[in-house]
């Protein structure tokens, strides 16, 4: 089964999508900031990662920038998580070179419909 | 004063705090649900949704305040998603881990419920805010509507519909469905009330309750449609019963539309858009009218001075009146210049100059149109006028003549005014020619002139530039055109650049029937001073002065014209400054060379009426 970085902030938060996503199967990887984030995928290499865009010490756009700067990630499909849900922030997040963008509060069935489409065959439950 | 928030915000920030009141309720009776203390995990969760729904209760006081003050709430639009989906998150870990517990499920599902409603008032609040703040989701329902559904909510955005019925609930229903088409309602309780806010208001359409408390509503929709003013506007007829008279009543009166009630929330959006977009359709082209209206008064009036209704008609109507391009045609050019003028002018202030030209054109602008002609236009004092074109004339060239006849007749009518108004006598001499020239509109699509083009305006140019005051010199093209018979004094040859032939122009003084006009016998005798008279004659190149200058004597002279004995070789055509050395510069004059006689003293005609010299001499005069 496939692992997921979730990269977020608010502890609830947190503790809330992990869960749920380690009840559809998932193995669940955290990180608290951007930093910790990229740290995270280079060490664990994961299938995905979920990241959302604010956040502290490196926030999501950067982060996003420097995963996909960096060769050992690059090719790890990143989905945004933004709870503005501006009108630029699609664009925004695929400019930073996000795979994809979703807008919380999580609508976790139409998150794992992206997180499948993406992972591929590996990642459907 | 006017509050920032609009109703629609309070009724929706309203939904968003009973939603939240809700999921605390739910929640509340969640924790409680929960005594075992196996089932501390998840009472724990009951309680992180609880302590949400807290968090949002406090969000939606802070957003109201935000709103009140005409503030965004976007930051804290951040926070409230967040916890809703926190809410919601935890709801649904808690859902599938107690699925045996209906009573949880059941208060779950209540959490649920009513979290998507926050989040659909939350959206919707979004969307009414700001534009700029759209939330995706309603993005995105913008770009996957088709075409024409974008173009119906252009049709009704920012429209007004006014709603009489006298149930407060079916009005406020009415309103949120509306309101969400972006479409502005006035309401009204009563047939009075209706009435009032259609005298006050611009409204686009009306909504009407059959069932009134004061007016039959079948009697207010009448009167509306009687109004002359209110005729226009579109009535949807709401009614309580499904009746087939009625409707047919309604639709006869005036009704766009019949619904029966309970209305169908689709089914009237629908309605109202199709027919806001009819109405805006109907706006649209009366406000293009009304335009085109104007637009065709003030062409009218700007060239209505210079064009015949018959030209106007042609340019306003014709459907390629107004394209760019020429086309050849055989036309006859008059060029009409006041003698000397750039001397006249030099003793006038700007003021005069231009009262003196204005009253000048607009004299010769009635005659030119009086004989369908079409003034092209005025270059400096000189009018160039074409027959022919934009309208073709058959007898183009006889019309040309005539006209520069009567404006040399006119003449003494303008000095008339001149010396009237203190403005000095002036003296113009015409040149026509005929012959075929590319005549359309010219220039760029910006800018645009009637015109026309051709060797043979040069000619007609260059004819009249061999006049003098009171004279018509035309071309023999122009005569040979020509059906009714002119009549001229002499003939000259002139040379004209691109020709290696002389031009033969004819001085003409009068044409036949049916124009009839004659002008009056200029070349009366010359009378002999008793004695002659020493003048300066100083040869002119265009404006200037020429290095050839003489001293002559004044032998005759009958009116404007002088003959000179002289020690200067003059050619004809020539234009000479005259000035009496014994007076000085108040004397100068202006003159043409008309021809030297068998004596070698040469005629000149006296081209600006400065009257000092010509007074002078006639005080010599036998």
């Amino acid at each position: 089964m496939a692992t997921i970085l979730l990269v977020e902030d608010n502890e609830m938060n947190r503790d809330m999508l992990r869960r749920r996503l380690e009840k559809r199967g998932y193995t669940v990887l955290i990180a608290e900031d951007g930093a910790q984030a990229l740290e995270s995928a280079c060490a664990e290499l994961p299938d995905l990662i979920l990241l959302d865009m604010s956040l502290p010490v490196v926030d999501g756009w950067t982060a996003a920038a420097n995963l996909k700067a960096d060769e050992r990630t690059r090719s790890i499909p990143v989905i945004a998580l933004t709870a503005h849900a501006m009108d630029g922030d699609r664009q925004k997040a695929i400019a930073a070179g996000c795979d994809d963008y979703d807008t919380k509060p999580v609508d976790l069935k139409r998150l794992l419909v992206k997180i499948v489409a993406h992972l591929g065959e590996e990642g459907s439950v | 004063m006017e509050h920032p928030i609009t109703k629609n915000q309070q009724d929706l920030c309203a939904a968003l705090g009973s939603a939240v009141e809700l999921i605390i309720r739910h929640a509340t009776e969640l924790t409680r649900l929960f005594t075992d203390k196996q089932q501390r995990e998840h009472k724990e969760d009951a309680e992180r949704i609880l302590e949400a729904g807290r968090e949002l209760q406090v969000f939606v006081v802070d957003m109201l305040g935000l709103l009140q003050n005409g503030e965004s709430f976007a930051p804290l639009r951040h926070d409230i998603r967040n916890t809703v989906g926190l809410v919601s998150g935890y709801a649904e870990i808690l859902e599938d881990e107690v699925s045996h517990q209906p009573p949880c499920l059941a208060e779950l599902r209540g959490i649920q419920k009513s979290t998507s409603r926050f989040l659909n008032s939350l959206d919707e609040l979004t969307a009414l805010t700001s534009d700029e703040e759209k939330a995706p989701s309603v993005d995105e329902l913008i770009s996957s509507l088709s075409t024409t559904a974008r173009s119906r909510s252009e049709a009704t955005l920012g429209r007004k519909v006014l709603l009489v019925d006298d149930n407060d609930d079916n009005r406020e229903l009415v309103c949120l469905q509306l309101n969400r088409l972006g479409i502005e309602v006035a309401e009204a309780r009563n047939g009075h009330e209706a009435l009032a806010a259609l005298a006050t208001k611009s409204i686009d359409l009306v909504l009407l309750d059959l069932m009134l408390p004061d007016i039959n509503g079948y009697d207010l929709l009448k009167r509306i449609k009687q109004d002359k003013n209110w005729r226009h506007l579109a009535i949807i007829v709401i009614s309580g019963v499904k009746d087939e008279q009625s409707a047919q009543r309604c639709l006869e009166a005036g009704a766009s539309d019949y619904i029966v009630k309970p209305v169908n929330a689709t089914l009237l959006r629908a309605r109202v858009s199709s027919l806001l977009e009819r109405k805006a359709w109907e706006d649209k082209e009366s406000a293009y009218l009304s335009n085109l209206e104007a637009s065709y008064d003030f062409i009218r009036k700007v060239f209505g001075r210079y064009l015949s209704n018959d030209v106007m008609q042609r340019l306003l109507y014709d459907g390629d009146g107004l394209s760019l391009g020429g086309e050849r045609r055989e036309v006859t050019i008059l060029l009409a210049d006041i003698r000397s003028f750039s001397v006249i002018s030099q003793q006038l202030s700007p003021e005069d100059c231009v009262r003196l030209l204005n009253n000048y054109f607009a004299v010769m602008t009635d005659i030119i149109m009086s004989y369908q002609g079409t003034v092209d236009e005025f270059i400096g004092d000189g009018i160039l006028a074409i027959f022919g074109a934009p309208l073709s004339d058959a007898l183009h060239s006889d019309h040309a003549v005539a006209c520069a006849l009567a404006m040399q007749q006119a003449m003494p009518h303008v000095n008339e005014y001149n010396v009237e108004s203190g403005l000095p006598a002036i003296d113009i001499g015409i040149g026509i020619n005929t012959g075929p020239v590319v005549v359309g509109n010219v220039g760029s699509e910006l800018r645009t002139k009637y015109g026309v083009v051709g060797h043979h305006v040069n000619i007609a140019s260059r004819i009249e530039s061999c006049t003098v005051g009171g004279q018509v010199l035309a071309s023999a093209d122009t005569l040979a055109s020509m059906q009714a018979t002119p009549q001229w004094r002499k003939t000259l040859e002139v040379n004209v650049k691109g020709s290696t032939e002389p031009l033969q122009i004819y001085d003409l003084t009068g044409i036949g029937v049916p124009f009839d006009i004659i002008l009056p016998e200029r070349n009366a005798p010359m009378v002999f001073l008793t004695e002659p008279v020493a003048i300066s004659v100083r040869l002119m190149q265009g404006e200037r002065l020429s290095q050839s200058a003489g001293l002559g004597r004044v032998v005759a002279l009958n009116g404007r014209e002088l003959l000179l004995e002289l020690d200067l070789t003059l050619s004809s055509l020539e234009e000479v400054q005259l000035m009496l050395p014994e007076v000085g510069e108040e004397s100068l004059a202006y003159a043409r060379v008309m021809g030297a006689d068998e004596a070698n003293r040469y005629h000149v005609t006296l081209t600006s009426s400065v009257g000092v010299l010509r007074n002078l001499l006639e005080q010599r005069l036998a």
